[in-house]
């Protein structure tokens, strides 16, 4: 009777722990949009999609870039251009390493929304992603705004 | 006699507070109003926004001429906008906030 209650008692206790354990995992859409995850576009492509289907995201990002120090700027286009060299596991599991870990990201301690045109919002990312592919794989102009 | 003359200043006072009220030069207000006898309706600041931005890309030279900016403001109003709604917010916006750019349009009308 004692044995059988004690048991009751153990189960209980591990049924309500386990659900603590509530890691932040990353979806196939979470921290990362899907679209972003999954396009073949150059970083130029997109940008210069968003930049005409998402003129005032494009602006507000742009305003943010050219408000911070030229390394910095540096630091943030080398790393999305670095991401975006990544096939679609690399940037699942990224995805992933970002969201397990808020000092993964290193580019995020000297500029929190350093990609915030690339990463923040899904139905920028959709509509930017739509487009991409009709424009040159590469085109400098995008940084200059 | 002193309280006449402070009440005499108290009035002239207010009057002054009075005509000042009305007083208030926003462009983005203006642009707006003129959007309106278009048809045009939606959020000022997001229509304030396209129009500089509009502007910005005819200056910056991505937009080349009137058509392609044309294109650029009828992706950015709403589904049921006409070609011709486009045109009238490029009007606007130039007027408004590029007024440099007037050739640009001329341009077009010269074709």
């Amino acid at each position: 009777m004692i044995k059988a209650s004690i048991a009751t008692a153990v189960v209980s206790v591990a049924a309500v722990a386990l659900p603590a354990v509530a890691s932040a995992d990353a979806s196939d859409d979470y921290p990362i949009p899907n679209r972003i995850l999954k396009t073949t576009c150059t970083v130029d492509q997109y940008m210069a999609a968003v930049r005409d289907v998402e003129p005032i995201y494009y602006q507000r990002y742009m305003i943010d870039y050219n408000n911070r120090p030229p390394d910095i700027q540096q630091g943030a286009r080398d790393r999305i251009y670095w991401f975006f060299s990544l096939d679609y596991a690399g940037r699942r599991q990224y995805s992933e390493d970002t969201a397990t870990n808020v000092y993964y990201e290193q580019m995020a301690t000297h500029w929190g929304n350093w990609a915030k045109l690339f990463f923040n919002n899904e139905g920028v990312a959709a509509h930017g992603t739509d487009v991409c592919a009709t424009y040159p794989p590469d085109d400098p102009s995008v940084w200059n705004w | 006699m002193r309280y006449a003359k402070s009440s005499v200043l108290a009035s002239i006072m207010t009057a002054a507070v009075a005509l000042a009220a009305p007083a208030h030069a926003d462009p983005d207000v203006d642009f707006a109003n003129e959007l309106h006898t278009y048809g045009i309706y939606g959020p000022k600041d997001y229509n304030a926004w396209i129009g500089k931005i509009t502007c910005q890309r005819l200056d910056n030279g991505l937009d080349q001429d009137a058509d392609m900016s044309a294109k650029f403001v009828f992706r950015q109003l709403g589904k049921d906008a006409t070609t011709a709604q486009a045109w009238a917010f490029l009007g606007s916006a130039i007027d408004s906030y590029c007024p440099e750019q007037r050739p640009v349009l001329a341009a077009v009308a010269q074709q």
